[in-house]
C-alpha cells in the first residue's frame, strides 16, 4: 500500500538530512506509531508520505503510484486518498465545525462547486456521520475557535475522514493535549482505523500510547530507522536506542 | 539605565537635528503658534451664524461625496483582494510576477490622488467621476498592499491542511486565508473609506464635485458662513462613517 525505498530528505543541500535511507513498506490494516526524539525526523517522515515535504532522493510509492513521477493533478487525487491530522489542528478559524469538515471534500469536486458551497446529500450525510462518530454532531454549527483542544482535534479527524481516505496520517496529533484527552483521541483513531480498514501512520511522543494502540512501532533517530517491530518487541534496550 | 543603551542617545541626537532642520524649512515660529488671535478672529467674525437654509443642499452634496468614496473604495477592495494574493510572497504565482505586481502597486501608490484627480478632471471632465477614478486607483494599490501583508502574516497551517486534502492551490488559499484575515481586511477597508471621504472633499476642490466643490466655491466667493456650514456637515459625515465602521467591525469580530 505504501512503499519507501532509500528515501532521503534534506532541507538544504549540504545540511544533515532529516531523513536518511529509509526503506519501509506498510500494508492496509496496520496502525503504525512513529517514535523518536524531537528532531529525529518523525514529522519530516510523515509529511514526505503525501508530498507535503518533497523527498530529496529515493522512491515513494503510494497506492501503486510513484510520488515523484506524479503530475500535480495526480498528486491531488493521491492526496484525496490520504487523510491527515495535525498537532495544531489547522482548522479554519471563524468557520463552523460543519463548514470545516466540508473542506475535507474540497479535493473531490471542481472549485466552483466548493465556492458556491454545493455539497451533495451524500456528502452532507457523510459529514453528519463522522461528526457523530467523533461525538460532535450537536456542535456542528459552533465556530471552531470556541472548542477545546480535544474537540478541535476531533473536528480535524472528521475532516480527514470525510475524504474517505485509505491512509490516515497524524503529525503529532496529541502533542498539545492532556493525557486523558490524548488517550480518548487515540481510542477514536483506533476505532475508525478498524471500521474503515485504514493504514494509519502517526507520530507520537508518548511511548505508552504507542504501546497501547499500535500494531507496529517504528523508531527513528537522527533520521535513521533504529526500530521496526510490534509493540511486544519494543524492549527497554530499544527505547534507549531511540531516545538516547 | 537598564533601558537606555548608548545608541539610543545617538538616535535621539539625530532626530533632534532633523527636527531643527525641518522647523527651519517649514518656517516654524513659536510666537505665531501661540498667538492664534488672527485665526480666532477670522472664525468669530465670519463663521456665525451658520446658514441652516443651505443644509438640504449640502446634505445632497454630501451624498455625492459619500457615493464617490464608497463606490471608489469598495470596487477597489473587490479588485485588491485577488491582487493581494498575487502580491503576497506566500501565495504569488512566481518570483517574477510577485515583483512585477508589487512594483506596479507601489508605482501607483506613489502618485498622490490629487495628481490622478487633476489628470482625470481634464480627461473625463469636471465632476464626481474624475474623483471616483482617482480614489479607485489609489485604493486598489493601497488595499492591495495592506491585504497582501495580512496574507503574508496569516497562519499557514490551514493552508497545509487544505492541500493535504487535495484541494486546488487557489481554492485552498482563499478558503484558508480569507476567513483568518477578514476582520483585519474590514478594519483596513473602513479606515480607507474614512480617508477616501476626506480625499473626495479635496478632489471636490479641484472640480470633482460634492461637498468639497461646494466648500471651495463658498471659499472663493468669500461666503465664509456657508463654508462653515459645509465644514459642520463634513464633520458630521466623517463621524457617522467612523461610528458605522466601528459597529460593523464589532459585529464581524
Amino acid at each position: 500500500m505504501l512503499e519507501m525505498k532509500e528515501v532521503v530528505v534534506q532541507y538544504e543541500s549540504g545540511a544533515d538530512p532529516a531523513v536518511r535511507d529509509l526503506t519501509l513498506s506498510f500494508e492496509q490494516g496496520e496502525f503504525v506509531c512513529v517514535l523518536g526524539r524531537s528532531g529525529a525526523g518523525k514529522s519530516t517522515f510523515i509529511r514526505t508520505i503525501n508530498g507535503l515535504q518533497p523527498q530529496t532522493s529515493g522512491q515513494i510509492t503510494v497506492l501503486g503510484c510513484e510520488l515523484k513521477k506524479m503530475s500535480q493533478k495526480k498528486q491531488r487525487s493521491m492526496r484525496r486518498e490520504i487523510g491527515m491530522i495535525f498537532q495544531h489542528f489547522h482548522l479554519i478559524p471563524r468557520l463552523t465545525v460543519e463548514q470545516n469538515v466540508f473542506t475535507g471534500r474540497f479535493g473531490h469536486k471542481p472549485a466552483w462547486k466548493n465556492f458556491l458551497g454545493l455539497f451533495s446529500d451524500e456528502e452532507k450525510s457523510l459529514t453528519d456521520y463522522y461528526l457523530n462518530e467523533v461525538g460532535l454532531l450537536e456542535y456542528k454549527n459552533r465556530r471552531v475557535e470556541r472548542l477545546s483542544g480535544g474537540q478541535k482535534q476531533r473536528v480535524g479527524i472528521a475532516r480527514a475522514m470525510v475524504q474517505r481516505p485509505s491512509i490516515l496520517l497524524g503529525d503529532e496529533p496529541v502533542a498539545s493535549l492532556d493525557p486523558t484527552t490524548a488517550d480518548y483521541i487515540f481510542q477514536i483513531l483506533r476505532q475508525l482505523h478498524e471500521e474503515k480498514e485504514l493504514l494509519t501512520v502517526i507520530n507520537v511522543h508518548d511511548i505508552e500510547l504507542a504501546r497501547k494502540y499500535a500494531t507496529r512501532i517504528i523508531g527513528l533517530k537522527q533520521g535513521h530507522l533504529v526500530f521496526d517491530g510490534s509493540p511486544g518487541q519494543l524492549s527497554d534496550h530499544h527505547l534507549k536506542q531511540i531516545y538516547e | 539605565m537598564v533601558w537606555f543603551q548608548k545608541k539610543f542617545f545617538i538616535y535621539a541626537a539625530i532626530i533632534a537635528a532633523l527636527l531643527i532642520v525641518s522647523a527651519r524649512g517649514a518656517d516654524f515660529s513659536f510666537t505665531a503658534l501661540i498667538d492664534q488671535s488672527n485665526t480666532w478672529e477670522f472664525i468669530r467674525d465670519n463663521f456665525y451664524p451658520l446658514r441652516t437654509d443651505l443644509l438640504p443642499y449640502l446634505l445632497e452634496q454630501s451624498l455625492i461625496t459619500l457615493a464617490v468614496a464608497f463606490f471608489g473604495t469598495f470596487t477597489a477592495l473587490l479588485l485588491a483582494l485577488p491582487i493581494s494574493l498575487l502580491a503576497a510572497e506566500n501565495t504569488a504565482s512566481g518570483r517574477f510576477s510577485f515583483y512585477i505586481v508589487r512594483s506596479v502597486l507601489s508605482l501607483i501608490r506613489s502618485i498622490p490622488e490629487i495628481v490622478f484627480g487633476l489628470i482625470f478632471v481634464v480627461s473625463l471632465g469636471l465632476g464626481p467621476f474624475a474623483a471616483l477614478m482617482a480614489i479607485f486607483l489609489h485604493n486598489v494599490s493601497v488595499l492591495g498592499k495592506l491585504i497582501a501583508e495580512l496574507v503574508e502574516s496569516s497562519d499557514k497551517g490551514p493552508q497545509e491542511a487544505m492541500s493535504s486534502a487535495g484541494a486546488g492551490r487557489r481554492t485552498g488559499q482563499i478558503f484558508s486565508i480569507l476567513p483568518q484575515i477578514w476582520p483585519n481586511v474590514l478594519s483596513h477597508y473602513f479606515y480607507r473609506l474614512e480617508v477616501a471621504i476626506r480625499t473626495s472633499l479635496v478632489l471636490g476642490m479641484i472640480g470633482g464635485g460634492g461637498l468639497g466643490q461646494s466648500l471651495m466655491n463658498y471659499y472663493n466667493s468669500l461666503a465664509y458662513d456657508s463654508m462653515a456650514t459645509a465644514i459642520v456637515v463634513i464633520m458630521g459625515l466623517v463621524i457617522i462613517v467612523d461610528l458605522f465602521g466601528g459597529i460593523v467591525r464589532k459585529r464581524v469580530i
